[in-house]
């Protein structure tokens, strides 16, 4: 008897032309929390898929309790005792709290009812899973109504009514707070001290030092190490993941701030709910972006940030108020082809959603906002076209076989530089990035960063808004902090910290309540 | 094992190709037994082409409509009251060209009606144009006063029904012959250039062998249907319409921005505002385009027919969506060819001539025709969407 809950021994996964996972080997203790951790492509995703049913290895033996399983999908994994709480969220939103977590296993009634669902017997259930996910809503709310990180929470108490014996974690952190994040992980060591094991995959590490017994590496298809964390700092971490040793993970800031040279400003600028009248989504927002700038905005989910971006971007939010300048110019932007024009880019937030043409190549996407520099008289100009796509690619060193890769083919990071790709091209003078890093590899975050501080150095100003207090500090001269529509706080240089920004955030509130 | 699976991934891949293949075999193989032959004779096959111009320039609408994510359903009716309109104005002693013109702009003024409710005020273009077949069936009505008009001019009806003449000689059609080596030689010169082009940018090409190949079938069916046509009456000028149409819709939506945006809209709409795009614009412009070409089917069927009735282009948009749906283009929209879409309806025509032939009553006609559409798009959607465990 080992005292290993889960073995996955010598694992292999082809597809065709790709060898994702390479005699993997992956040993879970019973009751701890294991990270599993590696850059975008390494095979943390098509291990776990391995793991759950979905997809069947070629060759390699999968113990759980010492007893060799063959999963045929996820039903299989599932009635084994493995739940996978997954990067996207599951939600049905036109569902109550309460239906969404006994959907697919809804308590009946006893007897010739038995078709009926058994609604208090549902309520009383929930109600208890909700108290130990420390979920504080009633089970008969509506799931829309839940914050992201309350629908997190519920994605939880939806696995705990699984009863799962193991519980991976796949991303869970991406689109939470910072204080929502310190929640969840609270909740996972609680988890943990009933007796769960845990397998958690994050880009995170500062989040997998902190709850993390064990770590696993992958790196290639391969796996690199698996050590206790006791044993490993952050730098050698990393240093596995990579597989070459990263000095920093931010660039050496060289560029210089051009102070009084305003690239934007804007000031009184409002924003009015469209259905709620007398809500605002801005208020009375003042500030301003100097030449040579990497300026950050910061805010916890829902403080208006990127409702700031479109309104400026002249993407949304009509009922806008208020002056906005452009080199110490008034503008007006009605649209996005304005604002282009203009010299403003804004890099979205939801990469998929908003920034690619997932089912177009390369090539069509970034050419997509340059048109008018690639055709004439409405013609594309095809030889232009491959050329600068080609050049800018290269340049950002985006890696596909060739331009003529589809969009969904490639990595999350590959992606947003392909996204980063058709805006440079676009030669703006103002470039908003929406949180530029979220779900890609330290790698590529690095070479993101080095593009906006190579605008920067050029002259150009850059507009991050993230909710990574790390890359905010490491990158940005100065920062806005936003609370509930408003601008709460403004730091410079070494102010620019954790304590400060939190400092903003909380005195913001206070200043509402007062 | 993995055999299997890579064969699989190719037809998968190539679906559009491979179904069009099999469905040719099917419909050709099975009407020629079921009609005792009179389906594959050169009289037959000149008129499926000819009736198939009007469902293929509809086609290369629905394409263009479908690709931007969007639906038309009116093409049937629309085509009835233009066909009406330029029957009236015919019978009223009205010229050819002025005829023509009437149409084709009355073709874009509709197009700019569906497209702003479609465009600027965001009403599902499903329902806009359910709308519309109702409304243009009843203009037809209104215009045609339910009864049959006719029959137009010999100018008029030159374009749907006549031939191109012979250059040289009375005994075999020389032109057809021409033009159909003058196109081979263009295609294979083209050919040979794009991939050169590509090369030279290092960007992926098909090998040798499949290059030569295909190159192989588009001569081969090339010279297959010149040859068809030569031995009935030479090439028909509606023929030659939905040639140069085809030629210049490719071209549009390969290499123009405006085509380049219909993708792009259809891919992602979102990300494509979000571009800088106007995409209410686009899709007004897709709407006028549509309405256009019907207009010119219009013009074709009205001149092949040489009268108007009540019912003229009943289900025409039914044949049209069904081609373009066998030719690859996606429900789905972003995804679609000009060319496999004409290749598409043309092979619905096929369809529905051989049912006709073989006096197939209406009722299974419609039987059979709603099955292949259903089954086209079950195809449609199994190969584009990811298999979900």
């Amino acid at each position: 008897m080992t005292d290993y809950i889960l073995e996955m021994q010598e694992i292999t996964k082809t597809f065709p032309g790709v060898v994702a996972l390479d005699k993997v080997s992956f040993r879970v203790k019973c009751g701890e929390i294991h990270a599993l951790v590696g850059e975008n492509g390494a095979g943390k995703s098509t291990l776990m898929k391995v793991l759950s049913g979905i997809y069947q290895k070629d060759s390699g033996k999968m113990l759980l309790n010492d007893k060799e399983q063959f999963f045929n999908g996820v039903n299989d994994s599932e009635n084994a005792g493995i739940a996978i709480v997954h990067q996207e969220l599951n939600i049905v939103k036109n569902l109550t709290v309460s239906e969404n977590i006994f959907l697919g296993s809804e308590l009946r009634k006893s007897g010739v009812k038995n078709s009926v669902i058994d609604k208090g017997r549902q309520y009383t259930k929930a109600k208890e899973l909700l108290d130990i996910v420390g979920l504080d809503v009633s089970p008969n709310t509506q799931a829309s109504r839940l914050s992201p990180g309350q629908q997190q929470m519920l994605e939880i108490a939806k696995v705990l009514n699984k009863d799962a014996s193991v519980v991976v974690f796949d991303e869970p952190t991406s689109s939470l707070t910072e204080q929502e994040t310190d929640k969840l992980l609270a909740l996972l060591k609680k988890l943990q001290g009933r007796g769960m094991t845990l397998i958690y995959i994050s880009h995170k590490l500062s989040e997998v030092f902190r709850i993390a017994d064990t770590a696993t590496v992958l790196r290639d298809g391969k796996t690199v190490i698996t050590k206790l964390m006791g044993d490993l700092d952050e730098n050698e971490l990393i240093q596995h993941m990579v597989g070459r040793e990263l000095t920093n993970l931010y660039p050496k800031l060289a560029h210089t701030v051009l102070t009084g040279t305003s690239a934007l400003e804007v000031a009184n600028w409002s924003v009015s709910h469209s259905s709620i009248t007398g809500k605002m989504l801005l208020d009375d927002i003042n500030i301003y972006a100097n030449k040579g700038e990497i300026l950050g905005i910061v805010g916890l989910m829902g403080a208006g940030r990127t409702e700031l971006a479109l309104s400026i971007f002249g993407a949304d939010y009509k009922n806008t108020s208020g002056i906005l300048k452009i080199n110490g110019k008034e503008k007006k932007i009605n649209s996005p082809k304005d604002a282009i024009r203009s010299g403003i880019s804004y890099v979205t937030e939801d990469r998929k959603k908003l920034g690619l043409v997932l089912g177009g190549t390369i090539r069509s996407n970034v050419a997509l906002s340059n048109f008018n520099k690639l055709s004439r008289f409405g013609i594309i100009n095809n030889n232009k076209e491959i050329t600068e796509v080609a050049r800018y690619s290269k340049e950002l060193r985006v890696k596909a076989p060739s331009i003529m890769q589809l969009a969904k083919n490639l990595s999350g990071g590959n992606q947003q530089k392909v996204v980063l790709a058709k805006w440079l091209m676009t030669n703006p003078d103002i470039l908003i990035v929406d949180e530029p890093t979220r779900g890609i590899d330290v790698g590529a975050k690095y070479e993101i960063y080095t593009i906006m501080e190579r605008l920067a150095a050029e002259g150009k100003c850059v507009i991050m808004i993230s909710s990574e207090m790390p890359e905010i500090i490491g990158v940005c001269d100065r920062v806005y902090v936003m609370v509930e529509g408003r601008v709460a706080g403004e730091l410079t240089d070494e102010d620019i910290s954790q304590i400060n920004i939190m400092k903003c955030i909380q005195g913001g509130k206070a200043n509402e309540v007062s | 094992m993995r055999f299997r699976e890579t064969i699989n991934a190719r037809i998968k891949d190539n679906i559009t190709q491979v179904m069009l293949v099999i469905e040719t075999a099917i419909i050709f193989g099975v009407f020629q037994v079921l009609t005792n032959g009179t389906f594959l004779t050169s009289r037959n096959l000149t008129n499926i082409m000819m009736q198939g111009c009007v469902y293929s320039i509809m086609g290369i609408g629905i394409v263009f409509v479908m690709v931007s994510g969007n639906m038309d359903l009116s093409g049937g009716s629309v085509l009835g009251f233009l066909t009406a309109v330029g029957a009236t104005m015919q019978v009223a002693g009205q010229g050819t060209l002025i005829t023509i013109l009437t149409m084709l702009l009355a073709g874009g003024a509709i197009g700019v009606w569906q497209g702003v409710w479609v465009a600027y005020r965001n009403l599902p273009s499903f329902i806009v144009t359910l709308t519309g077949m109702l409304m243009f069936r009843g203009l037809c009505l209104l215009v045609g006063g339910g009864a049959t008009v006719g029959p137009v001019s010999k100018s008029f009806g030159a374009i749907g029904a006549d031939y191109l003449p012979s250059f040289f000689t009375d005994k075999y059609y020389d032109s057809t012959i021409i033009i159909f080596a003058i196109v081979i030689v263009i295609t294979i010169v083209m050919m040979f250039e794009s991939r050169k082009n590509k090369q030279k940018y290092a960007l992926p090409v098909e090998s040798w062998p499949k290059f030569y190949g295909k190159i192989l079938l588009v001569v081969f069916a090339l010279i297959l249907v010149a040859a068809i046509l030569n031995s009935y009456q030479g090439l028909p000028y509606a023929l030659l319409l939905l040639g140069a149409l085809g030629c210049v819709f490719t071209y549009v939506s390969r290499n123009t921005v405006f085509g380049r945006y219909v993708f792009a809209i259809g891919g992602n709409s979102e990300a494509t505002r979000l571009s800088g795009i106007n995409v209410k614009k686009i899709t007004l412009q897709v709407y006028i385009l549509m309405g256009f070409l019907v207009a010119v089917a219009s013009v074709v069927y009205l001149g092949r027919v040489g009268q108007a009735t009540a019912s003229a282009g009943k289900d025409f948009e039914f044949s049209a969506i069904t081609g373009c749906i066998v030719g690859g283009v996606s429900t789905l929209g972003g995804i679609g060819s000009v060319p496999y879409a004409i290749l598409g309806t043309i092979l619905m025509t096929g369809l529905d001539n051989g049912m006709s032939l073989m006096n197939l009553d209406a009722t299974y006609q419609y039987i059979v025709r709603s099955l292949v559409l259903l089954f086209a798009v079950a195809i449609d959607v199994a190969s584009k969407t990811e298999k979900k465990s």
